[in-house]
Formats: structure tokens, C-alpha cells, sequence
């Protein structure tokens, strides 16, 4: 029987259940979860970001709370591309959910290796190319701080593979319209955001910065309004799909996403709060669409009024 | 296995100016928890504090229906969790991480404890002195003065040696009592490979502990205390690293590890 209400999301031809992802750092290769919740509800899962080699990643403390947020600068700690095809895809290959895989380097080569080898292998539905991670000296927003920089990247990645691409941008940047734009001519299939913005904590009784990598990636609730109008932003200017992550904890805050011009949302830090926040936001959506009749969720992207 | 459960609150005991002692309603963790096992708990409903909270688990209840939390109230999470009073519920995530391996029959144990870190050694004790002779126990318990002196009455009526010290000497021997454990051992000529050590505190104890299992090749397992933020594995936020250079996880691949195994600061 065809649901009365439909939550589905065509994105580069990928079929997604309902617009709910988990955003990639926050739900590990997505077996932490397994326990803990359905993983077959979501529309789907982004695992961390994949580097060519194995990264132990930054020095400790890697976390911190701030007010209605936190700050992380984990530094890509992954398996490595190689382990993570024999480790982890054969899980994740069995999920009814789709998945994404995150890819990282710190050269272009190296994003571009990577994704040859994932392109080699089955289960795998999407990528998403980090090219805004704020805690690795090289690489990751290196990439993603001018559209220059952000064309030849995508560029590369896109002439050799054939899975559809989603770059994930950063909002540490002047004009992200214009590395939108880029990641576009560069044959992005998709664009998410934000990426965390750059942020610090100081321990006044030391007199030393909170985190081992001194700054990190603030993320959560605190920068829910800074994401929103860079989601509405892109979305207005730029004719692609744009998935919305930034302090979304409830179904207000992703129909908000959605309403801006988000095709898709991320679940970030919430999936710490809360790991059923995924979930309950696929249960919260159907319920509005239901209460205000609305036939599919698509009928709200972008139906923001402005007189 | 790791739940997500509500756990209604059957009582909050303050035992001292700043420390408490909540006990949750859970079958499921009062029948699967280990020592060493914590639990990662939401201590408000809003967005502030936003994390999760994680708590070593103190005790089972006899009757496996509950579990206890000792806790000092060190900011505003714990300030929260303070106030929580029959009736009320809390988000509970739990048991999660490993636990103390349990020594062989013929090893002289030791627990070392400095401050908050009774909280999970209590449980540890409590399943030891089932399977062990109480004389081949021994409690070494350190506090900063008197005042701030957990469970000396109690730890004294469970029949294992007890041996107690405060930093300013208030009450019992004066000194840390890292110091005061390897005086001990010293003195009593003990065989390292004879001991078994079990030991959880504030971090630059557990540090000394480090240093003092490396220096003896002794059997030593400490838990550690770091902020969290997922408390599945998931993030990699709450790392240790170990003499290898390699990075664990205190939530999953913890919080209990070999002193002898990990770099502390």
C-alpha cells in the first residue's frame, strides 16, 4: 500500500526513505548505534570521514561543552580506507538504509585515491567529500576556503568515480555562495552544511586552552541560526540540493531547515544527546505532514514566505 | 549490553557538603553491570547543560532492581543531578565500557582509591570480598583532609585490611596515598608479581599510579575519568593514549586499563 503521507527524497537519482541523515563524526561507522537504535528508519547513514591511510588523530582533551553546544577536534581519527572496506562496509552493506561514505586527505591525490577504492566496492550509495574540516593542519578546509581550491578538488574526485557527490562546505569562509557556486561547476551533485565553525576554550585556573589542538569545531544548538541563513543563502542562489546540519535537536528545528530551502537534514551532535533524535525527528515529520495535510515532505523545501 | 532507558529516581542521599549518593530503578543495569562499568546520564531536558553526564556505578542493589552513582557536585551537570529527589526520572544511558578483571585465587589484592574514585572500587570490593579471603585484601584510601573522607566507617566494617590518609594528616597517616601504597609494599616486602592492584582517583593519582606499576612491572588496573561526549565509541572524543602512541577510547575500550599500558599527563 502506498503511504499516505510520503517522506521520500530523491537526491542525484539516490533514493532516500525520509530527508533524516546522521552526520558523518558523530555516529562512528554506524555499528555504535546498532544497539541503540533502528538504523533502519533513517533515510540514512554518513559514516566518519575515510582517509587513505589509518589516523590516530589530535592529542587530548578532543572535546569540550560550551554554552548550548560543544567544541571537538578529533582530527579525522579513522581506520583508513583499506580497513575500513574490510572492517566496516560488510555491516553497513547489510543496513536498509543507504549509505554515504565521508572521505578526507590531505592532498587531492590522496581524496582521489581514496575514492577509486571505495568506487571498487559494493553497498555504497553516495559520497561525501569533507572539504571543511577545521582541526588537520593540511587538507580538509584547506580545500574548502576558496572556490578555487574547492573546484579542482571536486573536480578531480568527480573525473574518477561515478557515485554521486555531495561536498561538504565549511562556514569558517567570506562567501559561501561563491564555493557553492564553485563545488557546482565542479559537477557536485549536492552541497551540505555547515561544517563546524571555528571555535576555543579557555581554562582561566591554567592559563591554557581547553582543547589539545587549541581550537576546534564548534557545533550543537549554538550554531543552529548561523547554519539556517547559510542554508537559505545557498539555496537560494544555487541551483543544487542542499542538505542542512547545524544544532538541529527536534522536529521544529529540521522542518526550519526544510522551510530554508533544505532538500535533506543532518543529525550531529544531537545523536549524543539523544540517540533516538534521528528517529523521533522521522516520527515528528510525518506527524506534521499528517496534521497539516501536506502530501509529501518535499512540498516544504524551500516554502519559506518573504513578502 | 548498552540500553537507553528512563530510570526513575528511588532516592538522593547527600553524604557530605558536596557529594551525593543517587540511586536509579533499573533491573537492566542492576542485573548486567560489572565493576568498572559506568552509565551516561542526561542530567536536564533542556539544551544546557547539553551533554551527557558519566558516572562510574557505585553498587547493585541485593534484589538486582537498582544501581547506585556516588558523585561530588563539580559543576553544572552535577549541580543538576544534586537536586533530583524521589519521582523524578532520568534519561539513562547503560552499563557501558569493561570492567576489573577479577584476580586469581592466590594474589594479595589491593585497591587504591583517592577522593571520588571509592565510587567504582566500592562495587570491585563488594564482588571481591564474595570470592576472597578479607585478610588478603587491602583498602587504601586517601583524601585530601577529614572532612572530605568517604566510607572509612564503612570500608572499616567489611572486614579487609583498611589503611587510610589524608594530604594534611587530619585523620589517619599523612601523605598522598600513592606514597603511602608504595610504602606499604615496601616495607611489607610484597612480591609484585604476587599483587593484584586495582585503583581509580583524581588524574595526577592516577598518573603516580602509572608511574609506580611501570617502575614494578605490577598488575595494576585504573579507571579512568575524561569528559564524554557520545559514551558509545562513536565520536572518538574521549581518547587515552597508550606507551605505543596509539589512542583508545575510555568509553568503549575503558575506562578500566593496565596502568603499565597507558601515558597519562
Amino acid at each position: 500500500m502506498r503511504q499516505k503521507y510520503d517522506l521520500s527524497v530523491n537526491v542525484a537519482g539516490v533514493r532516500f526513505s525520509n530527508p533524516v541523515l546522521v552526520a558523518s563524526g558523530t555516529f562512528g561507522y554506524g555499528e555504535e548505534y546498532d544497539a541503540l537504535i533502528d538504523l533502519s528508519k533513517l533515510g540514512g547513514v554518513i559514516t566518519k570521514s575515510i582517509t587513505l591511510n589509518p589516523r590516530e588523530g589530535n592529542p587530548a582533551p578532543r572535546t569540550v561543552e560550551t554554552p548550548s553546544g560543544m567544541l571537538n577536534a578529533i582530527g579525522l581519527a579513522n581506520l583508513g580506507v583499506e580497513n575500513f572496506i574490510k572492517e566496516k562496509i560488510p555491516f553497513l552493506r547489510k543496513l536498509e538504509t543507504r549509505i554515504i561514505v565521508n572521505v578526507a586527505g590531505s592532498t587531492i591525490g590522496e581524496y582521489v585515491e581514496v575514492v577509486k577504492r571505495l568506487s571498487r566496492c559494493r553497498g555504497i550509495d553516495m559520497l561525501e567529500i569533507n572539504i571543511s574540516c577545521p582541526n588537520v593542519e593540511q587538507g580538509g578546509l584547506a580545500f574548502g576556503s576558496n572556490p578555487e581550491s574547492a573546484f579542482a578538488c571536486i573536480k578531480q574526485i568527480k573525473d574518477h568515480t561515478s557515485y554521486p557527490i555531495i561536498a561538504k562546505l565549511s562556514p569558517n569562509v567570506t562567501d559561501i555562495v561563491e564555493v557553492a557556486c564553485a563545488v557546482k561547476e565542479a559537477g557536485a551533485d549536492a552541497v551540505s552544511l555547515i561544517n563546524t565553525l571555528i571555535g576555543m576554550a579557555i581554562d582561566t585556573e591554567k592559563r591554557k586552552p581547553i582543547l589539545g589542538n587549541i581550537t576546534g569545531g564548534l557545533s550543537g544548538p549554538a550554531i543552529k541560526p548561523v547554519a539556517l541563513a547559510m542554508v537559505w543563502k545557498v539555496a537560494k542562489a544555487v541551483n543544487l540540493p542542499v542538505i542542512g546540519i547545524g544544532g538541529i535537536l527536534n522536529t521544529q528545528d529540521a522542518l526550519e531547515f526544510l522551510l530554508a530551502g533544505a532538500c535533506m537534514i543532518q543529525i550531529g551532535t544531537a545523536n549524543f544527546v539523544d540517540p533516538q533524535t534521528s528517529v523521533k525527528i522521522v516520527n515528528g515529520l510525518n506527524g506534521y505532514l499528517k496534521e497539516k495535510r501536506i502530501k509529501r515532505i518535499t512540498d516544504l523545501v524551500g516554502r519559506l514566505k518573504i513578502n | 549490553m548498552v540500553h537507553q532507558l528512563v530510570a526513575p529516581v528511588l532516592s538522593n542521599e547527600k553524604l557530605q557538603k558536596k557529594v551525593f549518593k543517587l540511586t536509579l530503578f533499573s533491573p537492566h543495569i542492576s542485573k548486567t553491570a560489572k565493576p568498572g562499568n559506568f552509565v551516561h546520564i542526561k542530567v536536564s531536558s533542556n539544551n544546557y547543560p547539553l551533554l551527557r553526564r558519566a558516572f562510574s556505578i557505585h553498587r547493585v542493589g541485593k534484589n538486582k532492581t537498582e544501581f547506585e552513582i556516588l558523585f561530588k557536585v563539580v559543576g553544572k551537570g552535577t549541580e543538576i543531578l544534586s537536586r533530583k529527589a524521589p519521582g523524578d526520572i532520568v534519561d539513562v544511558l547503560g552499563p557501558i565500557g569493561n570492567s576489573f578483571s577479577l584476580p586469581q585465587k592466590e594474589k594479595e589484592v589491593m585497591l587504591v582509591a583517592g577522593g571520588m574514585g571509592i565510587a567504582p572500587l566500592w562495587f570491585l570490593l563488594n564482588q571481591l570480598i564474595k570470592r576472597f579471603d578479607k585478610d588478603k585484601v587491602t583498602f587504601f584510601l586517601g583524601a585530601k583532609s577529614k572532612e572530605e573522607l568517604l566510607y572509612a566507617k564503612k570500608l572499616n566494617s567489611m572486614g579487609s585490611n583498611l589503611i587510610v590518609a589524608t594530604d594534611d594528616g587530619s585523620v589517619g597517616r599523612k601523605g598522598l596515598i600513592t606514597e603511602i601504597f608504595k610504602k606499604e609494599i615496601k616495607k611489607k616486602k610484597y612480591d609484585p608479581r604476587k599483587l593484584a592492584v586495582y585503583s581509580c582517583g583524581p588524574q595526577m593519582m592516577l598518573k603516580r599510579m602509572t608511574d609506580i606499576a611501570k617502575r614494578l612491572d605490577l598488575f595494576c588496573q585504573i579507571s579512568l575519568e575524561i569528559h564524554m561526549a557520545c559514551g558509545v565509541g562513536a565520536c572518538w572524543g574521549c581518547v587515552v593514549q597508550k606507551k605505543d602512541g596509539i589512542y583508545k577510547r575510555v568509553c568503549v575500550d575503558g575506562p578500566v586499563f593496565d596502568a603499565r599500558e597507558v601515558n597519562l599527563e
